[in-house]
């Protein structure tokens, strides 16, 4: 293989994909996609929790003692007194607070008023908890008064919660893990986006447009020009998941100091690197795939479709999360899937070196089977010139 | 010399999802094109015109047969043969995000010319089609006629013996022909061997040599225009054609 010609033909595929514009924003707009979503729920569960520093702004019509006010903190409800009904009514109509409380003193009942926007729904959670709280110790009170040692009503046995597997359990676990998930599936996807993207245009654009005949007149071979196009396919994919992974560790390191949720969050040294390793490895296989899926295609439309079959695969993480399901060794051989949890395992601390091993020697073996299958197919002359 | 030596073309066509045939596009074919020769390659649509031109070219490869350049055969020697051949043709398409001058410097490094090498053929192909307006154009900007020398300029970066062009006047009008006829002309003027396909006949008449004319994926006369018209007792090639075939060709069936 002249490797002169392997150059020439990556430039010119890299220089056609830095003047593409759908392309360009594959590689650097996507990325800013996982950021998002990374601080959308961050600080969408820590409004659910109520301890981000958000405060609810809530009236009412009574004024509390220092019990309640306590407790109103406590559930970051942000107490502000009205008189009359009617002036709660236009203060939350105006927007000045999220929801309102009426006590009604005679038949001893609490209305809660609030909409189904997301404050309000926080307001009514709020408000319920600090009222449930009350109530109990209203009645821890009226207890005391009858020399009666609430603790011996209320505590007649312990709780513990206990992990099988050992890991740490918390409400906020599992939606870290599912954040993660999607993150690191994002970062398996830019590949997967930029390098369909790119097969696309290097061979059944150039097919359509009858630019692949005019550059087969040129003393290039087939395997030059398919090495060519692989490689830029790989330039491609690496440098849209780099920044994707660079991105998503940037982003949790600034969200990890904004919510508590990623507080578990750590980041090493060797995590980045073998992160780049992984994004790498996927870079070189989707790359293949892109082409390999996309070769029989001859026109962009139909080469776009047929690529979608790899976008779909990225996703099979993201499920396997929700569903909870546990991976074993013998899952680090299944590529693509491999890619996207490896990268989890790193933040997760379940790496282990094996996995890496066995997902590197499955990332050989199956980039040698898609090269040869590259190689043979651009031999024939049904998939160059079409039927 | 160029030499088509019983050059076969079989392909397998799919007519239903189980069913396929087999058909010629060319069968047996052969003729020689000799230096400064312009050698017309004449028929209807559906000839196999194209596919012989792709097959000397190297693009393609013959179920049988072969072509032989300068004593080379594509069969070991396709590269080096490739840089000796220019191949156009009337849908030649180029890239569109590129300008004409990247365009030259790309084929001329596919070619192996050297940078500075490179650099100077550039700039005397820009002055020879006068490119100078719109070298640094994108060529999907470009307006037909700059489209056209864009186009003729890739085939002269590495100033090659042969030039293959298939129906280069196809679609063209009268202005944009003439600058291919002209180039055919200086090209056979400075000892280039070309091989010429397309399907008007008076076209080949006026510039051509020899004349293969082909029917059906098969040759069906080889000589001068004189000489096919004087053995087809006819006063043109139009005519030559169908006294040839008896009326019938391939895009009629």
């Amino acid at each position: 293989m002249n490797k002169n010609n392997i150059l020439i033909t990556v430039k010119k595929e890299l220089r056609s994909m830095f003047r593409d514009k759908k392309t360009l924003f594959m590689i650097f707009g996507f990325p800013f996609i996982i950021a998002f979503f990374i601080f959308l729920m961050g600080f969408m569960e820590e409004s659910m929790m109520g301890d981000g520093g958000t405060t609810y702004k809530t009236g009412f019509n009574y004024e509390v003692n220092e019990v309640e006010k306590t407790l109103l903190d406590q559930y970051a409800i942000d107490y502000v007194y009205y008189e009359e009904e009617s002036d709660l009514k236009e203060a939350f109509e105006a927007g000045d607070i999220s929801g309102y409380v009426i006590y009604d003193e005679e038949n001893k009942n609490y209305s809660i008023y609030t909409d189904s926007s997301m404050s309000g729904m926080n307001v009514s959670s709020y408000v319920g908890y600090y009222l449930d709280d009350y109530n109990q110790y209203l009645g821890n009170l009226k207890l005391v008064d009858q020399n009666i040692n609430p603790e011996e009503i209320y505590n007649n046995f312990t709780i513990e919660l206990k992990s099988i597997d050992g890991e740490e359990l918390s409400t906020s676990s599992f939606l870290v893990e599912l954040v993660m998930s999607l993150s690191f599936t994002y970062i398996i996807m830019a590949i997967t986006l930029a390098a369909v993207n790119m097969a696309t245009s290097a061979i059944a654009v150039e097919k359509e447009h009858g630019t692949l005949e005019t550059i087969l007149t040129l003393p290039i071979t087939t395997n030059e020009l398919i090495a060519g196009k692989y490689l830029a396919n790989v330039i491609i994919g690496s440098i849209a998941s780099l920044i994707g992974f660079a991105l998503t560790i940037v982003s949790f390191i600034i969200a990890k100091s904004m919510f508590t949720i990623y507080e578990e969050f750590s980041i090493g040294f060797l995590a980045i690197i073998w992160g780049v390793v992984i994004c790498i490895l996927a870079s070189f296989l989707i790359g293949g795939l892109a082409i390999a899926i996309t070769a029989k295609s001859k026109s962009y439309k139909e080469a776009q479709a047929a690529g979608q079959v790899l976008n779909y695969l990225c996703m099979v993480p993201i499920f396997m999360t929700y569903l909870d399901f546990k991976v074993t060794t013998t899952y680090y051989l299944v590529p693509i899937l491999n890619y996207t949890t490896l990268l989890m395992d790193l933040y997760t601390g379940s790496f282990e070196y094996i996995n890496l091993l066995i997902t590197v020697l499955s990332t050989i073996v199956c980039v040698g089977v898609v090269l040869w299958l590259l190689l043979k197919t651009f031999k024939s002359e049904k998939v160059l010139f079409g039927e | 010399m160029l030499e088509v030596k019983k050059v076969t073309k079989e392909f397998e066509k799919k007519i239903s999802k189980n069913k396929s045939i087999k058909f010629f596009a060319d069968k047996d074919i052969s003729f020689e094109a000799k230096e400064g020769e312009v050698v017309g390659i004449l028929g209807p649509n559906g000839a196999g015109k194209t596919t012989l031109l792709r097959m000397i070219a190297g693009i393609m490869s013959p179920t049988s047969g072969e072509v032989i350049v300068d004593g080379r055969s594509h069969k070991d020697e396709s590269i080096s043969i490739k840089k000796d051949i220019a191949f156009l043709t009337g849908n030649t398409k180029l890239y569109k995000d590129i300008s004409p001058y990247e365009l030259l410097k790309m084929c001329g490094e596919y070619y192996g010319i050297s940078k500075d090498e490179l650099e100077e053929k550039i700039d005397e192909i820009i002055k020879k089609f006068d490119m100078d307006s719109f070298k640094h154009q994108r060529i999907d900007t470009l307006s037909t006629g700059q489209y056209q020398r864009t186009s003729i300029s890739r085939c002269v970066v590495h100033d090659p013996k042969y030039y293959i062009l298939d129906e280069p006047t196809s679609g063209l009008d009268v202005i944009s022909s003439k600058v291919i006829i002209d180039f055919v002309k200086e090209a056979k003027a400075n000892k280039k061997t070309i091989l010429y396909s397309t399907h008007y006949m008076e076209e080949a008449e006026n510039i051509c040599d020899k004349i293969v004319m082909v029917n059906k994926g098969k040759v069906i006369i080889i000589g001068t225009p004189e000489e096919i018209r004087n053995k087809t007792k006819t006063t043109n090639l139009r005519d030559s054609f169908f006294a040839l075939i008896g009326g019938v060709s391939n895009e009629q069936e």
